[in-house]
């Protein structure tokens, strides 16, 4: 498996630019899918975000200056495009966020590609009556393991707002288990 | 500061322990085998939208645009500017008028040919000159000295001279 630094060469060469991207997504590709479909919850959905988010790469690559991680800049186009589906979804059907949830829920039941047990499913729906951000960083910390640094990154805020929101996250979602 | 210690809950730390990750969601078989295709075919079938998407091309494409705005307006202005009489010859004025004598109104050329142009000006294609009537021309008759002995022999014939009529006076 290529580095990080591997990548970034080849695609600031113009000779080696396809490669390097088909290697990015090699190296990334799995990880973004699954930040998506935490969010959008449908796989079909997650499948068209993600799609978008790796032409978008592709189009911007040569704006990539190396300022940021790589994973950091995929990451932070895949959760803005993420965001951006459902703030969409809202404002289309003028949902309430109360609807919103609803609807994702619904959805993450009728499911298909969906397989979670009792448990799962009771956590799963916890964490969509979350507001999105707080969803957001609980499913990369929790889900995806990543580092608090590496979300505050991605999410441009500081480490210790990002705990700040990852604790209230878990306040929150002990109570909806619990008056559930 | 180990991150895994933000869940300072017990309850809900357990329950989350009990929770396995990455399980519960799933993709179609071969869904990531397939994706990289998916994404060549939407960049290689769109190359044009792409292009025009980047951002650099979207900014040359406008500054051409309006490079391009400007050097028409430009030239047609000055196109409708009326030249400076200083800047044509009197022959290039009198062959422009020559070729569109029928566009242009009394008016018009009253404003650019003096009195004094008339005397010479060449109309159409024509050789034909419109000569300056004199000044005296107007002014004095004619006089029995201006015409000849045949002319005024033609005029008494055409008369009636000499056929009678002028005995009975």
């Amino acid at each position: 498996m290529f580095t990080e630094e591997e990548i970034i060469e080849k695609i600031q060469d113009k000779k080696t630019v396809n490669y390097g991207f088909n290697l990015l997504m090699d190296k990334y590709q799995e990880q973004v899918y699954w930040v998506i479909r935490r969010m959008v919850i449908d796989h079909d959905v997650a499948d068209d975000i993600a799609q978008d988010t790796f032409v978008k790469v592709w189009k911007n690559l040569s704006s990539f200056k190396g300022d940021a991680k790589l994973s950091t800049w995929i990451y932070r186009i895949a959760t803005n495009e993420s965001l951006t589906y459902l703030r969409k979804k809202k404002r289309r059907f003028f949902l309430p966020i109360g609807d919103v949830e609803h609807e994702l829920s619904s959805s993450l039941e009728s499911d298909h590609y969906y397989s979670g047990d009792e448990i799962q499913l009771k956590l799963q729906k916890a964490l969509l009556k979350l507001p999105e951000k707080q969803r957001l960083v609980f499913n990369m910390k929790y889900f995806e393991e990543m580092k608090f640094k590496d979300i505050a990154e991605i999410l441009d805020v500081s480490v210790g707002s990002l705990k700040a929101q990852y604790h209230h996250a878990v306040k929150k979602i002990e109570k909806f288990v619990k008056d559930d | 500061m180990d991150d895994k210690k933000d869940i300072e809950d017990d309850a809900i730390r357990e329950f989350i322990k009990n929770s396995s990750k990455n399980k519960d969601f799933k993709v179609p078989d071969g869904y990531f085998d397939g994706f990289q295709k998916n994404i060549h075919a939407r960049i290689y079938n769109n190359p044009k939208s792409n292009r025009w998407n980047l951002p650099q091309f979207r900014w040359f494409a406008t500054g051409f645009a309006c490079i391009a705005v400007t050097v028409i307006l430009v030239f047609d202005f000055n196109k409708n500017l009326p030249l400076a009489e200083s800047e044509l010859s009197q022959e290039e004025l009198l062959a422009y008028f020559s070729e569109n004598i029928d566009e242009i109104s009394e008016t018009e050329l009253l404003d650019v040919v003096t009195e004094q142009d008339i005397g010479g000006i060449v109309l159409n294609d024509t050789t034909k000159t419109i000569p300056r009537k004199k000044e005296e021309d107007t002014e004095k008759p004619p006089s029995l000295e201006d015409f000849t002995d045949e002319e005024i022999f033609e005029y008494m014939l055409d008369e009636g001279y000499g056929t009678g009529e002028w005995d009975n006076l």
